[in-house]
This record gives C-alpha cells, structure tokens and sequence, in this order.
C-alpha cells in the first residue's frame, strides 16, 4: 500500500518526522505491515491529535532526546516513545510509565548495547510499584502475566515497538535473539501492594509510600512454580530457592543473576504469618540455589581440572561452602502479584549473569 | 476520508566519522581485543603468531577485556597507546558482536585500522551496529559459526588464511575498501 502523500520535516538532529497520509484505517494498517513497522499484530494509527495527547501526558519537549545505546549518533526522542506508545494502544494516561520506563533502559548499569540485540532474546520486564498503577488501572491479580488489561499489554508494548522502530531492535538488524520470548511483546506488570508488615517494593527502594518506581530489568520469560499442600513456609520458600536452583540456566556456571521472585496471595500469607520478611526469603532463595561442581557437572556444565566451568577461570569461583552461587540476597527482588488460587508464585531469571547487567529503578513522574 | 499518520522512524543516516587509514608502518604492534567467548583466546592469538611469522607485524598482544560489555574510553586508550592495528572479537552472539563491533569502531574511530572477528551467521549484526554508528571504518573477517568446537586443524588452517589476508590488506589499498572476507 503506497500513501497517498509523505513529507518529511527535520524535527530532530537525529530524527525526520515523516507525514503519510493514507486513505482510510484499512490502509493505515497496510502501511505499518508493508514498511515493517509492527510486531506482527495491527497498530493504532498514530494520528496527530493523538501523539498530541499523548506528547501533553508525558511532560516532555517532543524532540528532546531520552537517550542514545553506547554513544550512537542515533538515539529515541520523545516523539518516538509518544507515537510507539499510540501504535501499541496505551492511553496517554500510561506514558508517564513508558517514559520512566526509557530512561531506565538508557541507563548505562542495564547495558543496553550488549543486552537489547542479544541472542539470549532479552523480554524488558518492568516492575511498578506504588499507588500509580492503580490509578492508570494496572493488573496486579488474576492473570497479572497474561492478556486482557489494557494497561499492561500496551505500556510494555510501546517498548517494544520503540525499540524495534526508533533503535532498530529488529531481526535481522540489531537484534539476533536466537529464540526470543513471548514476553517480548511486552512485560510490565503492577506490584500487588502486599499487606504490613511486607512493605511494597518502592518503598523498600527508599522512595516515599506516594511514590511510584518502574523496575526495569533484561530477563527471561516468567516461570510459574507451585506449592499447595503444606501451609508451611519453610516449604514455601525451599519452593523458591529450588525454582532459582536450575544448573540449565546459562548463568549458573557464570556467578549467577538476577531474581524476581514474585509472590502469589496464599504465599505470601504462608510466610508473613509465619513472620518471614521478604529480605529473609531473598536470604532463604540464595542459600538453597547453590550448586556443586558435580551438580554442574550433572547437568552437562563442562568443567575444567580445578572445578571451575570451562572459560570461566578467572572469573568466577565457588564459595566457602564449594558451591557456587545462582544468586545472592541482594540479587533477589521479591515482589507480590497474582490472584487467589490453590498456592502458585513465579520466578523470572535475568537473562544473563548478573555481572552483565543490573535492573534500573525510576520514579514515575506524572 | 484520507488519515494522516504521524510516522518519525526514518532516520537521518549519522555521518561518517572515520578519517582515512594510511598504511601499516613497518614495526606496528597489533592488539587482539578478547571479549572472553570461548576459543576467542585461541583463534586471536593464533592469528597474532601468523602474522608476526609472516612480518605483518612486529608483536602483537592479548586484551582480555569484560564480556558483553564495550570498551572504556580508558582501555580504548591504553590499547592504543600500545597498538598501531586492532583485531576485536569474537563476535558469536547478538551481544557480543555488538560489543566487539563497537570497539573495533571506537579504535577506527581514532586512525587506527580495525577489524571485527566474527562467525557468519552475525553479519547481519554487524552491518547493522556499524550502520548505527555511520563510519563505514570496520574491517571484517568471517569465520564459519561456531568456533567453540573446532579442532587444532581448523584453528592453525583458519588463523593462516585469516592472517594471509589481514596481511594483504595492512600493505595494499585494500585497506581503503572495507572488503568482505570469509573463510569457512
């Protein structure tokens, strides 16, 4: 489908807005699909009047550059976050998190050269945290990974689209994730403000109750694990630390990584009852996911004489104990989210050893 | 009724940065930038001992820099504080190659002539990175997908082939042209 008119205006030193004017919404869907400019699902056209909106949500000068990967000339304006953001179908009510959301990727401590193209298919999974998601109607509960609220498809959608259109994260281009995820389109998700003496996660942050904190980190897709029969919270949090204690996962032989360690309602009341803090699971998860050289071994991690895996001498060495780690406490951010059911959590690894990366924490500014 | 959309994706190429190379001088130090993938060691080095064998070089050394990370602007100047040529590599993965494209460009981006190690099946990344970056400097050399396997044979046959035409292009024009190259 050719527009039927398209202009372009500088509008940035690194950027060109291009005007196309199309025929009906049919052939604006045709444009997005025929210039590969969608994740494989139809966009909202992004028409001016609702950039503008979405532009006057966000607080931002449209041509202000929200930051560039290691020093490229070319980087993501505002104008392209707002757009994206219309394209995936977010209400300019959500853009403050989409911004936040930007400014933790250009972060230097997230690395976003090495782990935006990587063939581990990073997801951009995001944490929020505070009384804003609620406000923007954020899911916490049931189906919190899944479809049906609006809120978290199209905030981490419009990520995704911004990157794959405005940094050029596209197969082929940048990106050379050898499998990808689902989770891909997009992965944000509401923090389900847990009950005291468990504080929510901003706060925990150090930032103020009214406070809102996006928490942005490169991670696989989420893996649901379950405990049901016990009530005990001993059990409940072993289940954690096994579920962390996985020898396949391409950090284990490499220092170990980042965990969410998120929470469902019947867990969470199995270990607060039990007077459990959350940084004594983070404790607990870290203890039981350690392996042995010969558990490595077992699970086909390819050893040298000393014990160390293979092209990690050097860096990498086993603790006191002989054991080396899958995390540790402070690599743990435990979180609460999901709706009642018979006792399931999830755990979600960092994509990559933790020395790669770190997950970036910034305030919702709305 | 006609829609009109709002479409700011199509970016201004960034222009080239990269001054022009002039010939290896006689004497020159290569630096081989390891990012720490598995066998990248022992393919970079055996490229080194190739080329100091056929004179290409007087000496070369090995930079074991952080993986899937780029270079800092400290190591980038002490390596070339050191080195008159750079090697970067090995770029086997989405990230790595990213990484080790970008510091190939970051020495190109100072005179010096650079090249990015890789296997076949990322070129495509690294088009793109060097694209990113608009300064069209990179010198490739290809090697077959994957290394971590290969056997004595292939390194000594590959390091040889690779080192020939590094060679070829230290004292020719070719270093001008940004040729492909590939050796299975």
């Amino acid at each position: 489908m050719r527009p039927v008119r398209a202009t372009r205006e500088a509008m940035a030193s690194a950027a060109h807005q291009t005007i196309v004017e199309v025929a009906d919404y049919p052939a604006a869907q045709d444009y997005f699909f025929d210039n590969n400019l969608t994740d494989g699902l139809p966009v909202v056209p992004p028409t001016p009047d609702r950039v503008d909106a979405m532009l006057a949500a966000g607080g931002r000068a449209r041509e202000h550059m929200l930051g560039t990967v290691e020093g490229r000339p070319n980087g993501l304006t505002v104008e392209q976050a707002a757009v994206s953001a219309v394209m995936a179908g977010a209400l300019p009510a959500y853009f403050p998190v989409v911004l936040a959301t930007w400014d933790a990727i250009f972060d230097p401590a997230l690395n976003a050269m090495a782990v935006l193209g990587s063939s581990g298919g990073t997801a951009i999974t995001a944490i929020v945290s505070g009384p804003f998601a609620a406000e923007i109607g954020m899911n916490s509960g049931h189906n919190v990974f899944g479809p049906g609220n609006r809120a978290n498809a199209t905030i981490g959608r419009s990520v995704r689209l911004g990157l794959m259109n405005g940094l050029g994260y596209r197969a082929g281009k940048l990106d050379g994730a050898s499998f990808g995820t689902q989770a891909r389109f997009g992965a944000h998700f509401a923090e389900r403000p847990p009950l005291a003496p468990w504080l929510g996660l901003s706060v925990r942050q150090r930032f103020p109750a009214r406070a809102t904190t996006v928490t942005v980190a490169v991670t696989d897709a989420p893996r649901q694990i379950a405990h049901i029969n016990s009530g005990d919270a001993t059990n409940v949090a072993a289940m954690f630390g096994a579920a962390v204690r996985d020898a396949t996962h391409c950090s284990a032989p490499r220092g170990g990584t980042w965990i969410f360690a998120v929470v469902g309602p019947e867990h969470e009341m199995i270990l607060r009852d039990a007077g459990w803090s959350q940084e004594a699971l983070a404790h607990e998860i870290a203890r039981i996911a350690r392996h042995t050289p010969d558990e490595l071994r077992a699970a086909g991690v390819a050893m040298d004489r000393d014990g160390i895996p293979i092209g990690e001498a050097g860096r990498v060495a086993p603790g006191a104990d002989g054991k080396f780690p899958m995390t540790t406490a402070d690599k743990v951010l435990v979180t609460t989210a999901g709706g009642a059911g018979a006792g399931w959590s999830h755990v979600i690894f960092g994509y990559a050893p933790s020395r790669v990366f770190s997950p970036v924490v910034r305030e919702v500014v709305a | 009724m006609s829609v009109v959309l709002v479409v700011p994706f199509d970016r201004a190429p960034p222009p080239s940065l990269a001054p022009d190379f002039t010939a290896l001088p006689r004497g020159s130090v290569l630096a081989l930038i390891d990012n720490g993938k598995v066998n990248a060691d022992r393919l970079l080095s055996a490229i080194g001992d190739a080329l100091v064998e056929r004179g290409a070089v007087a000496s070369y050394f090995l930079y074991r820099k952080q993986r899937m990370v780029p270079l800092t602007d400290a190591e980038r100047d002490d390596i070339l504080a050191r080195a008159q040529v750079v090697i970067a590599g090995l770029g086997d993965c989405g990230g790595c190659t990213a990484c080790s494209v970008t510091d190939a460009l970051r020495c190109a981006g100072r005179g010096v002539p650079s090249f990015i190690l890789a296997t076949e099946r990322f070129e495509g990344i690294v088009d793109a990175t060097e694209r990113e970056y608009g300064r069209g400097a990179l010198r490739r050399l290809y090697v077959g997908h994957p290394v971590w396997n290969r056997d004595d044979e292939w390194f000594e046959s590959t390091a040889e082939a690779l080192a020939a035409r590094c060679a070829e292009t230290f004292g020719s024009e070719k270093l001008l042209s940004g040729d492909h190259r590939h050796q299975r």
